[in-house]
């Protein structure tokens, strides 16, 4: 079984993305893509290898996130539409509230999916 | 106040003065100043249009982010080779106009002439500056290498002078330089030439 | 292209603390963005207001690159206005006549809900359909930046979208 981990990270140009075992996704930095593919490709493959491995419970800290373009967002509202048709992990979201675009979307991705996704400010 | 030393911009290759590339101008009298502007000067070439417009005040901590940009700016519009010779007019006109001028707006300009690019920027300024740079400049007409020298070393001691960064602007990367000062709003323009 | 700032400053004839020109090309948007960014923290000490900057000026910049058209007379133009309390950001540009139509139905749209909840009718869009482009920018700007959005079309074929509100 291959490890959540061993997904391979796209180079985004203003983004640095850690993955930890067993199960976090830090991203750091900047999303300014004209062309989402490349993430959205990577989102797809966490996800997958999440639920293969019957994680339950996948982490995502964006604290550090600290721009991000719409076409960006679209990407986590994506992948927590995936979470919430699989109905396999929930994906746990770690925010900085004093970020605008952290509160306003992940309050948004709650309302719109609140069994697939957790989200926790940092403190 | 003199200006602290900031590290050399790339370096350009020296270009001979010319007697057109600067103005100088009448000392404000203590009436008041016609409408029209004060210059003595060779004409400058077609200013063109102004691409980009930037407003600031005097004192203010914009002058690293807008020198950065307006570099990265011309770059993207004219070419590494303009853009390297108008970096550092659009740095040494700047700060004199964020350090030196009076209250009022500080307004940059980066125009696209019909041959070369330029940076123009406009400042309040006092009387007693006014007319220091008067006398610079005319110092600048009649012996700009002198002028460069006497600058260096008056600046030796880490601070850099006003008038060293208008004679980098004419001498160092060789742009064509215009004042003008109406009551007490200075304009100076540089053009690059090419 | 003359610059043309909305009703509410041409009237006092404010002049644009920032006004710039270029090609519509995506490689520009992080820079003038940082700029924005620094020039309303510094100029008017706001942090809040400097992070609004970045959500306006990166939206409202990518949707004009987007449905561009190339050419000549295709120079985006980015005004930054404030007077009496207010703030504007404004972009001109010239887009693909086909789109104009698009952008006014949005805004029509989005003129019908709260910023907040139009926001969130964006998020369902999206999730309802992932094959479409996001289309969540001008929602985002509405309720991020925290202003009101409008369209104007100026001669030649070219559109200037507004980003009005308060300082």
């Amino acid at each position: 079984m291959k490890s959540f981990t061993d997904v391979s990270v796209p180079a985004v140009p203003g983004l640095e993305v850690l993955l930890s075992a067993p199960n976090r996704v830090t991203m750091k930095g900047t999303i300014t893509l004209q062309d989402g593919s490349a993430l959205s490709a990577f989102f797809r493959a966490l996800h997958g290898r999440a639920r293969d491995n019957k994680l339950g419970e996948v982490e995502l800290d964006v604290t550090s996130l600290r721009f991000v373009n719409s076409s960006a967002i679209r990407l986590f509202v994506d992948w927590a539409v995936w979470v919430h048709g699989d109905g396999a992990y929930k994906l746990r979201c770690r925010i900085d509230r004093r970020q605008t675009w952290q509160k306003t979307s992940f309050s948004a991705l709650i309302a719109m999916v609140d069994d697939a996704i957790v989200v926790e400010e940092a403190s | 106040m003199d200006r602290e030393r900031k590290p050399d911009p790339p370096s350009s290759s020296k270009t001979a003065w010319s007697s057109h590339s600067s103005g100088s101008f009448k000392s404000p009298s203590h009436e008041s100043q016609p409408a029209s502007a004060t210059r003595v000067a060779a004409p400058l070439p077609a200013p063109g249009t102004t691409v980009v417009q930037i407003l600031c005040s005097s004192g203010s901590s914009l002058l690293e982010p807008t020198h950065a940009y307006l570099t990265a700016y011309c770059k993207a519009r004219f070419g590494a080779r303009a853009s390297d010779k108008l970096s550092v007019a659009i740095y040494e006109l700047l700060a004199n106009a964020i350090a030196y001028g009076s209250l009022g707006d500080v307004v940059v300009e980066i125009l696209e002439g019909t041959v070369t690019p330029g940076v123009r920027v406009a400042n309040n300024t006092t009387m007693a500056r006014i007319g220091m740079l008067n006398g610079h400049v005319s110092k600048l007409r009649a012996d700009p290498g002198k002028t460069l020298l006497d600058e260096m070393k008056r600046s030796s001691s880490g601070t850099v002078r006003p008038m060293l960064g208008l004679v980098r602007v004419v001498h160092e990367v060789g742009c064509q330089l215009d004042v003008s000062v109406t009551g007490q709003r200075v304009v100076v323009t540089a053009f690059s030439r090419g | 292209m003359t610059s043309v700032a909305s009703a509410v400053f041409s009237e006092t004839n404010a002049r644009p603390l920032v006004s710039m020109r270029f090609r519509p090309a995506w490689a520009y948007i992080d820079g003038i963005r940082e700029f924005g960014r620094f020039f309303c923290e510094t100029t008017f000490g706001a942090p809040d207001l400097a992070e609004r900057a970045c959500v306006i000026i990166q939206e409202t910049l990518e949707n004009a690159i987007k449905y561009s058209t190339k050419g000549p007379n295709s120079e985006l133009e980015l005004l930054i206005l404030a007077e009496h309390g207010q703030i504007e950001f404004s972009v001109s540009s010239l887009p693909d006549p086909a789109h104009i139509q698009n952008l006014r139905n949005e805004l029509k749209g989005l003129d019908k809900l709260a910023p907040e909840e139009a926001y969130l009718a964006a998020f369902l869009r999206a999730a309802r359909e992932p094959e479409n482009s996001g289309r969540l920018g001008l929602a985002r700007v509405r309720y991020e930046g925290n202003v009101e959005l409008s369209m104007k079309e100026e001669d030649g074929g070219r559109i200037r979208i507004t980003a009005l509100g308060r300082l």
